[in-house]
């Protein structure tokens, strides 16, 4: 695994967090191995969030942008 | 015989529907009179000439629109109806409309150009252009620096911002100024994406405005490709160019508003779409963190620790196991050790004395080994295993 390979998008991210627990949930997993790909896992899950979070807020920021921004009638 | 004399009631009526019938709607031009300005509002005053003179009134309704200042023996050219008023069998004008007698000349030219362009039908309802549902691009036709021109700007800006504005600085009076209009709607046929014209200026004297009742206008209003919206001057001021124009604006904000109507119901489509696209990107974004929910649930149930744990387990057994060896080996060896320590007691001089045997040590320590080391009579210690004491040799005893 290469840790310093960080994701670039969200769907990246979630399909190898698939595979990354499939693997795991597959068993056969040395100690070394299981921990390396569980911190790979929550890296890859903190950042899905963070991405879904931003996308809210992002959401909820353009839309506040349009009420203001609407003309009065 | 059936003779019945008129009352004056009777007799004013009649002339009031002769009179009136008459005279809805005439242009009279004169001197102005005993004006007097009525703190109502209203304005009441005599027309005259040489021979002859009417009284007039002048409702506030109407005259607020006058835009000069009206004086006492002012040349006027007005348009109204004759009333009478029937309490004293008077006659008089309601005026309607005033304008400084010198202009005269152009209300004929203005009623004449408006009678034969009717007669050609250009104001006729089937040539008018429906106004595009989505302006993008509008072109102005008007002056560059004008009021009208802010007001247009600023109302566009406001109501319509996504709308682009392309000016054509226009002459918009004086003289060549109807043709520098024909030159401007003309321009504007050429770029493509011109979809709606507003043509006019300000508010101003019948004269200042007269650019707009020029035919060349109203026929290059008509010929444009381009719907056109006519706005100018005033709400009272009717244009020739506002009656071919495809819409009438009173205004040119009211132009730039009627314009951008359309873009309200852009903006409110766009909410509405707006809207979806939000519903339905939460929507994803909700099937995306019962995704991420469900990976975090199985992952975690994946966490190695329970892996950890068996080891933690299988470390301290082996530690257990280790302990017992190493302390099965040290008892092992302490045993060992006991034996030693006998074996190594049994060998001290002490042990010996023990068994009866006792050391012979001179008065200076130093011990006796044999008979030569000890003369006949001399004291020496005898060191038993309790025990010392003094002792005196007495002879040497005969070797076997």
């Amino acid at each position: 695994m290469n840790k310093s390979n960080k994701p670039k998008h969200f769907e990246e991210a979630l399909s190898r967090l698939e595979s990354i627990v499939s693997q795991m949930e597959s068993g056969g997993e040395s100690l070394e191995n299981s921990l390396s790909l569980f911190e790979e896992g929550t890296t890859l899950l903190t950042f899905c969030k963070d991405q879904l979070h931003g996308a809210e807020q992002k959401i909820t920021e353009l839309s506040n942008e349009v009420e203001k921004s609407s003309p009065e009638k | 015989m059936d003779f019945k004399p008129l009352s004056i009631t009777e007799l004013t009526q009649r002339l009031k529907s002769l009179i009136e019938g008459e005279f809805p709607d005439i242009w009279v031009t004169g001197e102005i009179s005993n004006f007097h300005h009525h703190s109502s509002g209203h304005m009441y005053f005599t027309l005259k000439d040489h021979r002859a003179e009417i009284k007039c009134t002048y409702f506030r309704g109407y005259n607020q629109y006058l835009k000069f200042k009206l004086e006492e023996g002012m040349q006027v050219i007005t348009s109204g109806a004759i009333s009478v008023y029937e309490k004293r069998g008077q006659y008089q004008l309601s005026v309607r409309q005033m304008e400084p007698a010198g202009v005269g000349t152009l209300y004929l030219a203005f009623e004449a150009l408006k009678k034969q362009l009717q007669a050609e039908g250009l104001f006729d309802a089937q040539y008018k252009k429906p106004l595009p549902k989505f302006s993008r691009k509008i072109g102005v036709v008007s002056s560059g620096t004008s009021a009208a021109l802010r007001d247009i700007i600023q109302v566009l800006g406001r109501r319509a911002p996504h709308i682009e504005l392309v000016v054509r600085p226009t002459k918009v009076q004086g003289q060549g100024a109807a043709e520098d209009i024909v030159k401007g709607i003309e321009a504007f046929q050429n770029i493509s994406e011109v979809d709606l014209l507003i043509v006019g200026r300000g508010g101003g004297s019948l004269e200042d405005l007269w650019a707009f009742n020029e035919e060349i206008v109203a026929r290059a209003i008509f010929a444009s490709e381009i719907p056109i919206i006519s706005a100018v001057g005033h709400e009272v001021d009717m244009s020739i160019s506002d009656l071919v124009a495809d819409l009438r604006a009173p205004t040119p904000s009211a132009g730039a508003e009627l314009a951008s109507l359309q873009s309200i119901e852009i903006m409110d489509l766009a909410q509405n779409g707006l809207h979806e696209i939000r519903l339905k990107l939460q929507g994803q974004i909700l099937e995306n963190w019962q995704n991420l929910d469900s990976l975090e649930h199985r992952l975690n149930f994946q966490a190695p620790s329970e892996k950890i744990k068996q080891n933690q387990e299988k470390m301290h057994q082996l530690f257990h196991q280790m302990h017992y060896a190493i302390e099965t080996k040290q008892k092992a060896l302490h045993a060992n050790l006991f034996g030693f320590e006998k074996h190594l007691m049994s060998l001290s001089p002490k042990s010996i004395l023990d068994r009866g045997y006792a050391i012979a040590t001179l008065r200076d320590g130093t011990l006796i080994r044999s008979e030569d080391d000890v003369r006949t009579d001399e004291q020496f210690t005898l060191q038993t295993g309790k025990g010392h004491f003094e002792a005196k040799k007495i002879r040497n005893k005969e070797r076997k």
